[in-house]
């Protein structure tokens, strides 16, 4: 692949800076796709490993709580929007463009830059493909060029601070979506699942995935009795300063376990694009953290780019266009989970549901005890560091009742250990229907509940 | 841009005058041509077209056509006249690239660069259009550099953005609040100058007017001006003429301005390393000036005419020479220079 390269003529033009962008960024596309050569090797072998344990664990791993789980997921499944709903790719997918670098590496500079030219057609304020655009006809000029003389040279006049760092900016943004792009190819061949998703709502039929440091956003659609599937992903813009937000104007975005509460419906400027949902930051953990800030969306990108440096937002998550306008069909609940994770782990799907197993465990000891108001198992389901509705928990304890949970969804809490986040719908024979949130804890082996809040 | 366009109208001589050089003989060519480069433009026209009305499909007089119509700016005319031929003519890579320098006079690259590949396809070593075709890829470059290199104006907007998320704050349900319009950032997109300037033509340089040859009288310095800066004026150009005649390169290129027009269209450089090898390679140079006249075009600007009685080792030439000066920092420079018989 490296060699393929030679055959530009680059070194020449190497003496102007823009062009050592362009060779910077042919050294990305050999590099990732050096990457990939080297690990397609072990992930065979890993491929054939999964699939022996996934015959072997086929029988194993359905609990008490599994089966009960199971049964209502058949009951509900009315309630699930029709897999069949249609995910559109981006205006110019990542395949797109790794096409595009792919041709530049092998040398064909002409088909790349008619690729180029019809993708632009497409988006045309898509900057990075005019940063390549402009490297390549650099490149065909000098071409042209070498035909007629040799001593020709161009003198591109010196670019600012700001340009240089615009340039940076697009290399990362190139970098970011080719690497993912491999990823998201390598996904599609491998059954494995986010860790993170350990079970998604009945009535919710998709979820989001945010892997702050590849930029991407997952699209997850949730199959009844089977891991979620793998929809679509998208190169998202996060905060200025990164992930981990911790404080109001600290322009990072939050990572841990959010919903999508609705979109937000006035009118907004242009820099939000085609629209914005509103992330429930900061959450009841969050608070307890002592975390600030509000305002957290996800939103479009403003009119004059196609999409947005890999780091630029204020702490909200920031899609292309049309990107934003596909979530925006989707996020028809008002409860679609949005996870954002520093580093998305992939596992098998048996690793979750393995998890499930001890969690649905713990949760179901926690209602039956509640159901017969065994104080004593009430008390052995909370954490000594347990903050929270105290109240609440001492009035279901009355008296004995029965308790069902709807449209329970799981998610392993991202920047914490063994820490779990379960939302539920909560009913019972002497009180209305709530829809509740417990942060479980492992503490020497056994899932506590350290935080708990009713919405 | 201005460098640019000259080396487009170079390439536009030069195929002018190869196809001059491939016309059998033909007077009507030679004369047109000869006209055109003398500048009278009005009667090359009419030659073209009295030629024409016999042979309306003969190309040498369409292309000459072609490049009149160049001349007097009718630059949609020339179009349509260039465009015909590649139709008729498709074989013809020259019509192809001439066709390209006026789309890119316009701005038109894509166009532009079409022409010039079909050009190139016509006649894949055709070096004027390989030239023009990377001239027009740099510029299109710098075009997608500046596209490429603006600013995310949402830096600009942050604090505004600030300010409208604590309006609506996270409260579950959102009370529209009206958003104050965010302040349009201004981010001048980077403006990259066209890349072309460096380079010098390839094709071969056509002998330069000057190096015409008569025999030479010593310097005769007659000023017949009558105003003081006329007086001026004609003391550049003795001062012009004594620097030739003394092989004193520097001296003689700095009579020059900056914004002199080579007489084919060739970047500076290339011009001064021609000028500079042909006065350096002459072992004694005498350039005298006969029947001098100055007329003055306002403050800045003036003609001067003489008779040049030049003199180079075995060479001598008698010619008649137009200098155009104009003044710039308090000293006249040459603009222009044509020599005529």
């Amino acid at each position: 692949m490296a060699l393929l390269i030679l055959n530009l003529p680059v070194p020449h033009i190497l003496f102007s800076f823009n062009c050592r962008a362009a060779w910077k960024l042919f050294v990305a596309v050999c590099a990732s796709a050096f990457l990939l050569s080297v690990h397609s090797a072990p992930i065979q072998a890993k491929k054939k490993q999964a699939q022996a344990q996934s015959e072997n664990s086929s029988s194993k791993g359905k609990g008490k709580v599994k089966k009960r789980k199971a049964k209502e997921a058949t009951e509900k499944t009315a309630a699930i929007v029709s897999p069949a709903k249609k995910i559109l790719p981006s205006e110019v997918n990542d395949v797109e463009l790794a096409a595009v670098y792919q041709a530049i590496s092998q040398g064909k500079s002409g088909s790349a830059l008619g690729q180029i030219e019809a993708l632009l057609i497409k988006a045309p304020n898509y900057k990075l493909l005019h940063l390549l655009r402009a490297d390549l006809l650099l490149i065909l000029s000098q071409k042209q060029t070498l035909k007629t003389t040799a001593g020709t040279s161009f003198a591109l006049p010196p670019l600012s601070p700001d340009h240089l760092s615009r340039i940076n900016q697009l290399q990362q943004e190139a970098q970011l979506r080719l690497t993912s792009q491999q990823k998201s190819k390598q996904l599609s061949k491998e059954p494995k699942v986010p860790k993170q998703l350990i079970k998604l709502a009945d009535n919710e039929p998709f979820a989001l995935l945010v892997d702050s440091q590849s930029s991407r956003l997952y699209v997850y659609q949730n199959i009844p009795n089977a891991p979620p599937k793998l929809l679509a992903d998208y190169y998202a813009t996060q905060g200025l300063k990164g992930s981990a937000k911790l404080k109001e104007g600290d322009q990072r975005t939050p990572i841990g376990a959010y919903f999508i509460n609705g979109p937000i419906t006035q009118k907004l400027p242009d820099l939000y694009g085609s629209g914005a949902l509103n992330i429930d930051y900061p959450n009841a953990w969050d608070k307890r953290l002592g975390r600030t800030g509000y305002g957290i969306w996800l939103h479009g990108t403003m009119s004059e780019t196609y999409a947005r440096p890999p780091y630029a937002s204020d702490g909200c998550v920031v899609l292309a266009n049309p990107d934003l306008e596909m979530i925006f069909k989707l996020a028809n609940n008002g409860a679609m989970p949005i996870v954002v994770v520093d580093k998305v782990e992939w596992v098998q799907p048996e690793v979750v549901v393995k998890s499930q197993k001890t969690l649905f465990e713990a949760l179901d000891q926690w209602r039956i005890a509640f159901e017969k108001a065994d104080d004593k198992a009430i008390a052995k389901a909370y954490s000594t560091n347990f903050k929270g509705d105290e109240n609440g928990k001492k009035n279901a304890a009355n008296k004995p009742s029965k308790i069902v949970l709807n449209n329970l969804v799981t998610i392993e809490y991202p920047g914490e250990t063994d820490m779990v986040l379960m939302r539920f719908e909560q009913s019972s024979n002497q009180s209305a229907a709530t829809r509740k949130q417990l942060y479980w804890k492992k503490e020497s082996g056994n899932w506590k509940i350290i935080l708990e809040n009713t919405l | 841009m201005k460098i640019f366009s000259h080396r487009f109208i170079a390439s536009l001589l030069l195929a002018a005058m190869s196809q001059v050089s491939l016309a059998q003989g033909s007077d009507d060519l030679t004369e047109i041509n000869r006209l055109i480069r003398a500048g009278q433009t009005e009667q090359a026209a009419s030659k073209v077209e009295s030629a024409l009305a016999g042979k309306p499909r003969d190309p040498q007089l369409r292309f000459l056509r072609g490049v009149i119509q160049i001349e007097q700016k009718k630059t949609n005319d020339a179009i349509v006249t260039f465009q015909r031929m590649t139709e008729d003519f498709p074989e013809l890579p020259e019509p192809y690239n001439n066709l390209a320098v006026l789309y890119a006079g316009l701005g038109q690259y894509d166009k532009s660069r079409a022409a010039l590949e079909l050009a190139i396809r016509t006649h894949p070593s055709y070096a004027t259009a390989h030239e023009n075709l990377g001239d027009i890829y740099t510029k299109m470059a710098s075009e997608s550099y500046s596209k490429a290199l603006q600013l995310d104006s949402a830096n600009n907007t942050a604090q505004v953005k600030l300010s409208v998320i604590k309006d609506i704050g996270s409260a579950k349900p959102v009370k529209p609040t009206p958003i104050p319009p965010v302040a349009t950032a201004v981010v001048t997109a980077p403006v990259i100058a066209p890349v072309v300037a460096v380079a010098p033509p390839v094709t071969t340089t056509p002998a330069t007017t000057v190096a015409a040859v008569k025999p030479a009288a010593p310097a005769a310095v007659k000023p017949v001006a009558t105003t003081d800066e006329s007086d001026v004026v004609y003391d550049a150009v003795v001062t012009w003429a004594k620097a030739w005649g003394k092989k004193d390169v520097p001296a003689y290129l700095a009579s020059y301005s900056k914004s002199f027009t080579t007489p084919n269209g060739e970047s500076r450089k290339a011009w001064e390393q021609d000028r500079r090898a042909r006065i350096e390679g002459k072992r004694s140079i005498s350039v005298a000036l006969e029947a001098p006249t100055v007329e003055m075009n306002g403050d800045k600007s003036a003609t001067v005419k003489f008779r040049q009685i030049y003199k180079a080792d075995s060479l001598s030439a008698n010619s008649r020479k137009t200098l155009k000066l104009s003044k710039a920092d308090g000293s006249w420079k040459i603009t222009e220079e044509t020599t005529g018989k």
